[in-house]
């Protein structure tokens, strides 16, 4: 428990220190939200009616999780890198306490942009229809964190270079997001689409946090956000966490790299 | 003369053959643009559509200058990386004329950005796009976008020259584009912006350029649009280039 404890320590410190970290999980969101706002609240407004910053705030905390767990997926990539995991295995820790220590470390970051977020959001009319909805709030920002970092931790472990690394990943999540009723309602999307968007990970967390402001049935989104993290966590956490056993570890990292021709001339 | 010539041609042979093997180079100048133009077509055709913009038509020229965009913040990246990997100096000591690497740099982001422009025009008019203008203006069309990537390269690698790694340069590079692609009549109607904002988005350089290009494929007016775009990216270029002469100069 301790070493889990002392993982969770170490990420924590890592993106508070970082100043790029801080500014992708506090500013960027903010610049985000009122660019946004100014953008396209008139069109959206027009279209459905109500506060686009009502709409927008659940988008941006799903936002800010996945593109803040980018860095955190690179964060490992250069532990892999720099040897620091292979020194990790020679200790007696468990497989899964660097990595477990390191989601945890993103609940700390989600909580931030949710606190940055909901306020400045307040500022433009985005409101809780009842309090408690607030505690619910910060529990399914919770969940979106320790599930959707894993999809980065385990493509971490098996990227060969950063350019290969978040670019992929950073695609992935603008897919995710753009289909995920956050910046339109579902009646926006074409018909094609509106399966797509209603079957979506970020939809579901999307619409939970939603729920939870507008007092709406919780019911439905949350089961489905529940049963998408044990997905995740399922299949993304197995990856990542197998491929650090000792032996797996050795194999990628003391393999002789290839010296690259035409740098070498 | 000859010599500086034949030093800038293979720079530039050099600048392209870096970015057509570089992962991130593709994506950002062929995967991005097109990814930005699935995504916005699709979540905001019908809302912007109800409110009598037509995004068929209105959104290429916008991903159009979001790739020049990219194509030109790639810049700051290769310029910090032959700074700190010592090979600008190597070049400086060869005989290739004083001015070779940064043309090569200029022609590597120029051949990039007209990769990415033919990508995006391409896909644009498979989507519906028309040029309503008629095709004499198409050759206007790809000046002023390169010209305006050109500006953005020149002003990426002021950054390149003073960042103290390539991802640092790229990560400050990201900072300007964000607000002023965001903040411009691309994605919206420019009514939408609040009213003291309005000015701000009507007269910066990235809505200039897009409302060129859109004059320029039929929507607007070409006279009184191109000659202002134009005025915008050749003047930035030139600040830029100054700027960059100087510095460089002053390290020398």
């Amino acid at each position: 428990m301790t070493t889990y404890l002392l993982f969770f320590g170490r990420a924590t410190r890592r993106f508070v220190r970082s100043a790029e970290t801080m500014i992708s999980t506090v500013a960027f969101p903010v610049l985000l939200l009122l660019t946004m706002l100014a953008v396209f609240s008139s069109s959206v407004e027009a279209f459905e009616g109500g506060d686009y910053a009502q709409r927008l705030v659940p988008a941006l905390v799903v936002s800010g999780i996945m593109f803040g767990s980018t860095g955190t997926a690179v964060g490992l990539f250069v532990d892999l890198e720099s040897g620091f995991m292979q020194r990790i295995r020679s200790l007696p820790v468990p497989a899964s306490a660097p990595l477990v220590g390191t989601v945890a470390a993103e609940v700390v970051r989600a909580t931030a942009a949710v606190v940055v977020l909901v306020a400045i959001g307040s500022l433009a009319g985005f409101r809780f229809e009842d309090p408690i909805g607030v505690i619910g709030f910060f529990l399914v920002a919770a969940l979106c964190a320790v599930s959707v970092t894993w999809i980065g931790l385990s493509l971490a472990t098996r990227a060969a270079t950063q350019e290969t690394l978040s670019p992929p990943l950073g695609a992935l999540f603008l897919v995710l997001l753009f289909f995920s009723e956050g910046l339109v309602p579902l009646d926006a999307y074409p018909g094609w689409a509106q399966p797509i968007v209603e079957n979506n990970p970020a939809t579901a967390y999307v619409t939970s946090l939603d729920a939870l402001a507008r007092g709406d049935a919780l019911a439905g989104p949350l089961t489905r956000a529940v049963a998408w993290s044990i997905g995740l966590v399922a299949v993304f956490g197995t990856l990542a966490v197998r491929r650090l056993r000792p032996e797996e570890v050795r194999r990628t990292e003391s393999a002789p790299e290839p010296v690259p021709v035409a740098e070498a001339a | 003369m000859t010599s500086a010539f034949a030093g800038s041609a293979l720079l530039g042979q050099r600048a392209i053959e870096r970015s057509r093997r570089n992962p991130a180079s593709v994506l950002g100048a062929v995967v991005f643009p097109l990814l930005f133009f699935a995504l916005f077509n699709v979540v905001l055709r019908r809302v912007m559509d109800a409110q009598g913009f037509d995004y068929v038509q209105l959104l290429p020229p916008t991903i159009v200058v979001q790739a020049m965009l990219f194509a030109g913040m790639s810049s700051a990246y290769y310029v910090a990386d032959d700074r700190l990997s010592g090979i600008t100096e190597r070049f400086a000591s060869l005989p290739i004329g004083r001015a070779a690497p940064a043309i090569g740099r200029a022609l590597g982001d120029l051949a990039r950005a007209a990769v990415s422009l033919v990508v995006v025009i391409g896909v644009g008019v498979a989507a519906g796009m028309r040029f309503d203008a008629g095709l004499v203006w198409i050759p206007l069309f790809v000046l002023v976008a390169l010209l305006f990537s050109l500006a953005v390269a020149l002003g990426m690698g002021l950054l390149g020259l003073s960042a103290s790694s390539p991802e640092a340069a790229v990560s400050l590079a990201t900072i300007p584009y964000l607000p002023l692609l965001m903040l411009s009549s691309g994605f919206a109607p420019i009514e939408n912006f609040p009213d003291w904002l309005e000015p701000i988005v009507r007269n910066q350089p990235v809505t200039v350029t897009i409302d060129a290009l859109r004059a320029l494929a039929g929507d607007g007016d070409i006279s009184s649009t191109v000659p202002v775009a134009l005025a915008w990216t050749v003047g930035l270029a030139v600040l830029f280039a100054a700027v960059g002469v100087r510095v460089i100069g002053g390290r020398r």
